[in-house]
């Protein structure tokens, strides 16, 4: 979960650093609108990467 | 509008006076109760005065006109504090909130100290940590003073003066529970107030289609539009972790889940007021296109869309004004204090820690605060030519720790000398980037110098060896900063977990 977490938080990073280099962008400026969408997104992803993990039992077979 | 505004500001500074002075009461104990709120703050205290800090009148003014002016070139800011910035503060932030609780740290540069063994970079940050905030909150009365001339007509000394005072009582009577208290209630109000200016201001434009229908919308894909969006977005990111008036909070939060929540609300409104920067200097500049100063953007379009807004653009901005004026007087404070004063004083007079040792410690930390406000009086009455410089140069300066910090959490391999170089380095392009020669790589010079004092750090510490005694002091620090210290009462190294 946290792994996934993180893929969805670096993906919205990556996806709003690269904008200049977006062909599209300036084409399509209905993107700016996606803005909010994307940092929603990557805030509840950066509150999922920092929950901590479920402790797990001594014999590795988790909670 | 004269009447409204005089009157909004009065009941509104009547408020925060109130607010400031009750939640202050027992406030003046000792220095863990004045500088770190006896290390209690939850998640809304710990995100609004991260917020409001971040938001000062300053954005209201000037970050505003820069995305009037650069317009979608300054999304990199919009990125920088959205993505950076909340994962850096929490990265750093949760660690030295783990590390402050177990070894009572309530500033960076003991940290570094006892971090790295080294007092050069100790010096260096509380040194840097004081020239950084001074100018940068010394400005908030001068530009208040004005807009107070401006809107109500209040003359500029006497609102120069009304801000110093009010700001600097609750200060002196609460510390950072009474700032981060009144920041609650500045913060709710400018997001209204954003939130308010955007629909007005969006509506008047022609609506949204209309208002990002223009090439300012748009992001350079070369050249200086470029330089601006990449170190407008590593140069918010990076910073907020560094800068001591944001970053003192971190020794302050209460538990590991309001440290996590701080993060995350903090970050969350960030982004919108950063978002609504963006469409206010759009939909400015799609009914006046030809605004030459640009600090008075926001100003100039509620005036021409929605006049009725401007009182409570003078009261948020004064809001924004008083959160970053005082919680940079209260973050140099505790440099002062913990990092100059308390161990000379200690040395000196041999004074064994109690009730008489915080009493003298909490008398010098008020009357450094009052110096300062006096100072900034001084300053706001003959500002210097150079400040502006000054800010950028500390700021600049100040970012240089970035590797500092988080390499040294992150790399087993760094060495001190590797980020005693580094930061060294760092620094002397920030000087030779800002008074010789342009910066190659956008228009911040404090960017370009951490590329290089990033790169020089782990050369050197991959080029030169060092003691193993210091990488084990280190890696005991490292599992300590991500141990769970809250489970476990006082001060004691608990065992290691997976934190983050």
């Amino acid at each position: 979960m946290k792994l996934w977490a993180r893929a969805v938080y670096g993906l919205m990073l990556l996806t709003m650093a690269t904008l200049p280099f977006d062909p599209l962008l300036n084409k399509r400026r209905i993107v700016y609108l996606l803005t909010p969408v994307c940092i929603a997104l990557g805030l509840t992803a950066l509150y999922i990467c920092t929950l901590p993990d479920k402790p797990r039992r001594r014999d590795g077979s988790g909670s | 509008m004269i009447f409204w505004t005089v009157t909004i500001l009065g009941v509104y500074l009547v408020l925060i006076l109130a607010i400031g002075i009750y939640s202050g009461r027992d406030a003046g104990k000792d220095t863990e109760s004045f500088f770190v709120a006896n290390r209690h703050l939850n998640w809304l205290q710990e995100s609004m005065a991260v917020f409001t800090t971040i938001a000062p009148a300053g954005a209201l003014l000037g970050t505003i006109g820069l995305f009037y002016r650069d317009g979608g070139n300054m999304l990199g800011y919009i990125i920088g504090y959205s993505f950076l910035m909340p994962l850096t503060y929490w990265y750093v932030g949760s660690r030295l909130r783990r590390l402050g609780r177990v070894r009572g740290y309530q500033t960076q540069a003991v940290f570094i100290r006892d971090f790295y063994q080294s007092s050069y970079l100790r010096w260096g940050m509380a040194i840097v940590g004081i020239c950084a905030a001074i100018p940068y909150f010394m400005v908030n009365p001068v530009a208040l003073g004005y807009l107070l001339h401006r809107y109500a007509g209040f003359p500029y000394p006497a609102g120069v003066l009304l801000f110093v005072v009010l700001s600097t009582v609750y200060t002196l009577k609460g510390g950072l529970r009474a700032v981060a208290n009144t920041d609650i209630f500045h913060g709710i109000l400018l997001l209204l107030f954003l939130l308010g200016s955007i629909i007005a201001l969006v509506i008047h434009g022609g609506g949204v289609v209309h208002v990002l229908d223009t090439p300012k919308a748009t992001v350079a894909t070369s050249g200086p539009g470029l330089g601006i969006f990449l170190s407008w977005m590593f140069y918010m990111g990076f910073g907020a972790c560094v800068q001591p008036d944001r970053c003192f909070r971190m020794f302050a939060v209460r538990d590991e889940s309001n440290m996590r929540r701080g993060v995350i609300m903090s970050g969350a409104m960030v982004s919108f007021a950063a978002f609504s920067y963006f469409a206010i200097g759009l939909a400015v500049r799609s009914f006046i296109p030809d605004i030459k100063e640009t600090d008075g953007t926001l100003a100039a379009g509620l005036q021409a869309a929605a006049v009725w807004l401007v009182p409570w653009f003078v009261m948020n901005a004064w809001g924004g004004g008083m959160s970053n004026f005082t919680s940079g007087m209260l973050s140099v404070a505790n440099i002062f204090i913990k990092d100059l004063f308390e161990p000379w004083y200690v040395r000196r007079r041999d004074i064994p820690a109690g009730p008489k040792r915080d009493r003298v410690i909490i008398l010098a930390a008020r009357l450094f605060i009052v110096v300062m406000a006096l100072s900034t009086v001084g300053v706001c009455f003959y500002p210097p030519p150079f400040i502006w410089t000054l800010i950028n140069i500390t700021h600049g300066s100040l970012l240089q720790f970035f590797p500092v910090f988080v390499l040294g959490f992150m790399w087993r391999g760094v060495t001190r000398l590797g980020a005693q170089v580094g930061w060294t380095c760092g620094v002397l392009c920030m000087m030779l980037w800002s008074f010789v020669y342009k910066p190659p790589l956008g228009p911040l010079a404090g960017i370009d110098a951490l590329i290089v004092n990033a790169a020089v750090l782990i050369v050197v510490s991959l080029l030169v060896p060092e003691k193993q005694t210091l990488k084990d002091q280190r890696e005991e620090m490292r599992r300590a900063a991500v141990s769970n210290v809250d489970a476990i009462p006082g001060r004691t190294i608990a065992s290691p977990v997976t934190a983050d």
